[in-house]
């Protein structure tokens, strides 16, 4: 039996299945170069940093200034507020493309024109790649000329596209739920099976096998670890606070030694269980799209065993920098590169299908 | 397309769905005014150290870790809604090689469905001193969902040891 593009559905143009795909395939690449860059040059001189504004700060309160220990904690905020945005921009990148491209995976499903397709893809892709941006850039716009005492523009321009994704997103449910049940169901004759072919079969696998590793592991972080986290690290707020004013200097210190330790170890944790999921999730998507990624079958698998291989790395790393330091930081970016390459290996593949298609004189 | 595919793929996108719909309030009116209180709260404590005033100190920290207790799990909620969606959808893509009968496959779905719902649910609902409900949604909806999965990937078995074409 034959296992192209054309058995399931295709990847004709004009009805928004092919831009989804690719526009989700980019915006999942474009997420991921982001994470990577900012994981080399400003997660970890800005985590320094952080400490150091609160360090500033607890000498503050030693010397009896407090405007100072306050303007420490407002620096402090604002490296906070870096970090937060950027992590932000790097994870909606990335949820954003998986969804464009589960959206792509179902237009054969959703009972609406082509044409009506195309325009709910058109926006849907326009707002996606608004929304990381305006998230990015909340840190550097700050307040300026906002008519609003706590949201400035680019917050409302991220807030605006979400609105435009969650409506596109719904007329796509809706189209779904016509074409599955409602008196539109005989127009969709599309079939949804699991592709046969090994590198489906190989990402279908090691997805499962990653997101359950990510939930037993969430779940233990969750029910064991995540209260006493957050204990132990009021407690060591309380006392950067309350020792310098007491002359305890020295005990202030290594309260902040072990608050500093303590965000490494729950950021490390917490960032391992998401890309054990994160990548867990990618698998599995990429798996479906094996059939249109139109290379020769050992090249598919080669793309396959490079996307595992970096998808295995990558958390084992981060979940080992607090042991290993820089080290093991620059494994988990070249494990993250590594993922990078192989999916740019199966965007360039879904374009020469497309290619492909177009050239057999397919519809669209 | 079986039940139980079509439970998990609309039941996914209607999460995901719930999942943005809760960002985009929560970056509206929650998320600048909790983030701010956050940061006003840890620097009310430092100033009031630095002036003597011990007690006052300790309260205003004790504010900051309820502002972050609350700002942790409301981003948590928003997160997880959003990618246990995404999973959902997947799980009902790849159900069709499911070794399980239809009613079977639809169980299961509900089960998946209910976890990805209340899970997130419970966490949320901690910072409004929901006590026992909320444990119990967050710890019935984490058992569920890592009981589905495994049960789900016990099902797949067959299909992903298959040679393929």
């Amino acid at each position: 039996m034959n296992h192209s593009a054309q058995t399931y559905g295709g990847l004709p143009g004009g009805d928004g299945r092919r831009a989804l795909m690719v526009g989700g395939l980019l915006l999942i690449l474009a997420g991921m170069l982001f994470g990577d860059v900012f994981a080399v040059f400003i997660l970890h001189p800005n985590a320094a940093r952080i400490i150091g504004s609160l360090t500033a700060a607890a000498g503050a309160v030693a010397s009896g200034d407090a405007d100072a220990a306050a303007g420490a904690i407002a620096v402090m905020g604002g490296l906070l507020e870096n970090r937060g945005t950027k992590v932000d921009a790097h994870v909606h990148a990335l949820v954003l493309g998986y969804l464009a491209v589960i959206l792509a995976l179902l237009q054969p499903f959703v009972a609406w024109s082509r044409e009506t397709r195309m325009w709910l893809a058109r926006w849907f892709l326009a707002a996606a790649c608004i929304m990381p941006p305006s998230i990015f850039a909340i840190h550097y716009v700050g307040l300026a000329y906002s008519p609003f005492p706590d949201i400035g523009w680019a917050s409302l321009f991220a807030d605006a596209s979400g609105l435009v994704i969650i409506l596109v997103t719904l007329a796509e449910l809706a189209g779904l739920l016509a074409g599955l049940t409602g008196p539109r169901r005989a127009q969709v004759t599309a079939t949804l099976t699991l592709p046969r072919l090994p590198e489906s079969r190989t990402l279908l696998f090691f997805g499962t096998l990653m997101l359950l590793a990510g939930f037993v592991y969430g779940m233990i972080h969750a029910g064991f670890l995540t209260q006493e986290y957050e204990a132990r690290e009021l407690k060591r707020i309380e006392e950067i606070v309350t020792f310098p004013a007491r002359g305890k200097e020295d005990a202030a210190r290594a309260a902040l030694t072990d608050y500093a330790m303590l965000q490494g170890e729950r950021g490390t944790r917490i960032a391992a269980h998401a890309h054990i999921n994160e990548f867990g999730l990618l698998a599995l998507l990429l798996a479906f799209l094996q059939p249109y990624v139109f290379l020769r079958p050992c090249w598919r698998r080669r793309w396959v065993k490079v996307l595992v291989a970096g998808a295995l790395i990558l958390p084992l790393a981060v979940a080992s920098e607090m042991r290993f330091g820089l080290v093991a930081g620059g494994v988990a970016d070249l494990a993250g590169l590594m993922v990078i390459v192989a999916v740019s290996a199966m965007l360039f593949g879904v374009l020469r299908e497309s290619g492909r298609h177009d050239a057999a004189g397919g519809e669209g | 397309m079986k039940r139980g595919q079509q439970l998990l793929i609309a039941g996914g996108l209607a999460l995901t769905l719930l999942g943005m719909s809760f960002g985009l309030w929560y970056a509206l009116y929650d998320e600048h005014q909790t983030l701010g209180a956050m940061g006003a709260s840890l620097a009310s404590a430092m100033g009031l150290a630095a002036e003597g005033d011990e007690a006052a100190a300790l309260k205003a920290v004790e504010a900051f870790g309820n502002y972050r207790f609350e700002y942790v799990r409301d981003v948590h909620a928003h997160s997880h809604w959003g990618s246990l969606g995404l999973l959902l959808i997947l799980l009902g893509f790849a159900g069709a090689e499911s070794r399980y009968r239809e009613s079977a496959l639809a169980a299961l779905a509900l089960l998946l469905l209910y976890g990805a719902f209340a899970f997130p649910l419970g966490v949320m609902l901690q910072p409004l001193q929901a006590g026992v409900m909320a444990r119990v949604l967050s710890i019935s909806g984490a058992l569920c969902l890592v009981t589905g999965l495994f049960a789900w990937a016990w099902g797949l078995l067959p299909a992903t040891g298959g040679r393929g074409e």
